[in-house]
């Protein structure tokens, strides 16, 4: 007869057998005397270690749940969360400039040339500033201005307009 | 048209909510876990409180579905050889290998871990006695198994080591606890 190790005793106790063998062992210690004890005696063990560990039971200290919130709302901060916080008003110039640079771009300042030409433009704006109290636009003035914007057109340049405007009125006078 | 969808709550109101249900629900078991690999009320309720903050930390880790006794018994677990290695290399004092063959005979025993040598406790109990001359080792597997009844497997996850190891461990375990119970039960007959 070949007897069950103390040590397949234990591992019957605690599940951890295969079926085929925790039949064997169940079907051993029913005959076997000497394995019947020592079953017996794993069995006693696991027991007294459950009913010590029951009598000593003890409940949960409240102090243990006051003392982890405390310990969580005055903890330092982690070295990630301080390295964040010094380097985000620093990073925030380059950020807001790299951001108001990509909405420039979107808005098509740069790609998109304007349609009409900047000399007409500023003719006009010189024109305009011209204060000729006692000439009717209608005629004379306006022949004045025409001749200067048909140079200014001519020269295909984008015209001063101080200077335009200086020119016209030296042409009045 | 789809229901609609309830705002997600911001994660630190979650994470508050995570941690005082599982102080509620898994604080006495958490903290007798703690108590029995320390046999020492304070040490267990610093085990406690720093096994139950890291909780805190890393709930996002915890799968749901999966068991959190599971979890936080290998925290503390964790925690606690954590400690021991810590207070080792503050008294260079040898933690025997579980594997190590360990004489106990004579009067005194091996010390086995610096807390027992180092920490005034009182233990009244054989079993608790015994437990205490344990390896850490020895001492967390004897609770998961038979106080816990846990499977092997389930140690072995917890403890992070092999079945066989879990089952070597428990083996020499009940072996130095039988022999420990008989010679406590011999001096007081």
């Amino acid at each position: 007869m070949i007897h069950t190790t103390t040590e397949a005793l234990i591992d019957y106790i605690h599940g951890a057998l295969g079926p085929e063998e925790d039949a064997q062992v169940y079907s051993h210690i029913a005959t076997c005397e000497d394995c019947g004890l020592e079953y017996r005696a794993e069995v006693a063990l696991s027991e007294t270690i459950r009913a010590g560990a029951a009598a000593e039971a003890r409940e949960f200290p409240s102090m243990i749940k006051a003392n982890v919130w405390q310990a969580l709302r005055s903890e330092a901060p982690t070295f990630v969360q301080r390295l964040r916080a010094a380097l985000l008003p620093a990073a925030a110039l380059p950020v807001a400039a790299a951001i108001a640079l990509v909405v420039y771009f979107n808005a098509g300042h740069a790609a998109n040339p304007p349609s009409i030409e900047a000399a007409y433009y500023l003719d006009q704006h010189a024109a305009n500033q011209v204060e000729i109290p006692l000439v009717d636009r209608s005629t004379g003035a306006s022949s004045q201005l025409e001749r200067t914007a048909s140079a200014a057109s001519e020269n295909q340049i984008t015209t001063d307009a101080p200077a335009a405007a200086a020119g016209v009125v030296n042409d009045i006078r | 048209m789809g229901a609609t969808r309830k705002p997600a709550e911001p994660p630190s109101r979650d994470q508050a909510a995570f941690l005082e249900r599982a102080m509620t629900d898994y604080g006495k078991a958490t903290y007798n876990f703690a108590y029995r690999l320390t046999s020492n009320e304070a040490d267990a309720r610093d085990l406690t409180q720093d096994a139950f903050i890291r909780v805190y930390r890393a709930w996002r880790s915890f799968q749901p579905g999966t068991s959190f006794l599971s979890w936080i018994y290998r925290i503390v677990t964790n925690l606690y050889r954590d400690e021991l290695r810590r207070r080792k290399g503050r008294y260079q004092e040898e933690i025997p290998e579980d594997n190590a063959p360990q004489d106990y005979g004579g009067e005194k025993p091996l010390a086995v871990d610096p807390i027992h040598d180092y920490v005034d406790k009182q233990i009244s109990e054989p079993l608790s006695k015994a437990l205490q001359l344990l390896s850490l080792e020895q001492r967390q597997v004897v609770v998961l198994a038979d106080i816990e009844e846990y499977s092997y497997q389930e140690i072995s996850e917890i403890m992070g080591c092999s079945i066989g190891t879990v089952r070597s461990r428990l083996h020499r375990a009940r072996a130095l606890l039988r022999k420990l119970l008989l010679r406590e039960q011999e001096k007081t007959s």
